[in-house]
């Protein structure tokens, strides 16, 4: 996980102090017991961590991790004290001279992307009415938008949908779904005559193999919601369709957007957990 | 567990072989060497108009004898842009007392998503600067997803762009605000603009397009 630039803006506050320090004891040699050992030990050692996870991301030029790298290891061994003042505050320097505009404003641009604010945004507001099964799906496809994979994103956010209302009928008894089914089938035109030759439910297997489709006309009798509701929740299998079949369908940012929005609106609001 | 498209094509290319015909039709007209690009863009726009069909079709043949009245479909977009985002920009326009046109000038619309890129942060001060562009980047969140907050990092960002980020300050220039403009300030989390807050994101707004 790439560090945050909160945390890289304070390890700099911490690295900006430490240089003072230094450099009001000019050239004086910084005996073993000092303090200032401790604390640039310490800043070493978390630069260290800092940069493992700032190579895996692949957003600082190698370059410049490698030469801070090579300061703070020399500050990290020269821990034991005995030089002089300088020679801590030239190699902490050196860092501080590139830290803000090679290190925290690459990660600033990363975590400011168009992208990953939506997927952030998206989190925000999903979190409140998702169950654990429905997160795991969720943060697959907010892991997809911050990535530009915005079709797989659509695909899995109708996964936790689908999650949600497979565990809702399983949850009621698969007695009402049945029922539900039945009076479709009564029912004459479009698009209950779709619900015909559906036989009745008797395990989650079985559900699982009912077309979603048919569970949202079941729906609404199941769940109670209108002509109007049943219409935007075709039209977002539709969307999931179409982003799940090649050729089909190009979204960009703001579908997702629209599409996680009307997710809570039409299921996860409505379908009781 | 999921559903394939196929369910949805009953109506769909219903008139697909004629179509086909009146496409061919059209590309032997074509210079050789431009037939096949030809065939694909017009066999693309065929497809492209059954998607955007979509339901409506289907949904004519609905009997009323369930007593569930099943509307036809809204739009689900307008020219690209989501038909819930055009309202917000229409309402928003209205609420400023400007043209529409005027208010989306502001935007790019072929950045994904739409993007505000001020040449300035107004404000006098850094402080006052990075107040107006969380007020910017909360106006634009508002009209993306109808949602009046800013995200941290997006904050940040746009305050590096514009040249007004000082990061020993910054928070502490966002929490004067607390209270007034902004609900909640805290390190790393979105920030939710109060009332005051909404209105003085407006007056920010129409400011920038009255010196446009």
């Amino acid at each position: 996980m790439v560090p945050s630039s909160d945390d890289l803006e304070a390890f700099y506050g911490r690295l900006t102090v430490l240089r003072h320090t230094l450099a009001r004891r000019r050239d004086a040699v910084v005996r073993a017991n000092a303090a200032v050992l401790g604390e640039m030990s310490a800043l070493a050692k978390d630069w260290i961590r800092f940069s493992q996870r700032l190579r895996v991301a692949g957003i600082i030029a190698v370059p410049t991790l490698a030469s801070c790298d090579q300061n703070m290891t020399e500050l990290f061994v020269a821990r034991a004290g005995g030089r002089r003042a300088n020679y801590y505050r030239r190699r902490l320097d050196s860092v501080e001279v590139v830290f803000t505009e090679e290190i925290i404003v690459p990660v600033l641009r990363l975590e400011g992307d168009p992208h990953r604010v939506a997927a952030r945004q998206l989190r925000d507001a999903l979190d409140p009415y998702l169950t654990p099964p429905e997160v795991a799906y969720a943060e697959e496809a907010l892991k997809c938008v911050s990535e530009s994979c915005l079709r797989a994103g659509i695909v899995l956010l109708w996964a936790a949908a689908v999650t949600r209302m497979h565990n809702s009928i399983e949850q009621g008894g698969f007695a009402p779904f049945n029922a539900a089914l039945t009076a479709c089938t009564a029912r004459r035109g479009y698009p209950f005559t779709i619900v015909r030759g559906q036989g009745p439910i008797g395990a989650r297997a079985e559900l699982q193999k009912v077309a979603d489709f048919i569970m949202l006309v079941a729906g609404m009798d199941l769940w109670h919601y209108d002509g109007q509701a049943f219409n935007e929740l075709a039209a977002l299998l539709q969307a999931r369709n179409n982003a799940a079949h090649p050729g089909m369908a190009s979204p960009n940012l703001l579908d997702v957007q629209q599409f996680a929005t009307k997710l809570i609106e039409r299921v996860f609001r409505i379908v009781p957990r | 567990m999921f559903t394939t498209g196929s369910q949805w094509t009953g109506s769909m290319y219903d008139d697909g072989v004629k179509q086909l015909d009146i496409i061919l039709e059209l590309v032997n007209k074509c210079p050789e060497k431009l037939r096949e690009q030809c065939f694909a863009i017009l066999l693309q726009g065929y497809v492209d108009s059954e998607n955007s069909r979509g339901l409506a079709p289907s949904l004519a043949m609905i009997a009323p004898s369930s007593g569930h009245a099943i509307p036809a479909p809204e739009p689900e977009t307008d020219g690209g842009i989501p038909t819930d985002v055009r309202n917000r920009f229409a309402a928003l326009a209205k609420r400023l007392g400007v043209n529409q046109d005027q208010l989306e000038t502001l935007f790019d619309f072929t950045a994904d998503p739409f993007v505000f890129h001020p040449i300035d942060a107004p404000g006098s001060s850094n402080a006052d600067k990075t107040r107006n562009v969380t007020l910017l980047v909360a106006i634009r969140t508002y009209l993306a997803t109808g949602s009046w907050t800013a995200d941290w990092s997006e904050v940040k960002l746009r305050c590096v762009d514009l040249n007004c980020y000082d990061a020993a300050n910054h928070a502490a220039y966002l929490k004067k605000g607390k209270g007034q403009l902004f609900r909640t300030v805290d390190i790393g989390k979105t920030i939710e603009l109060s009332a005051t807050g909404r209105t003085n994101a407006e007056q920010v707004l129409k400011g920038l397009i009255a010196s446009t």
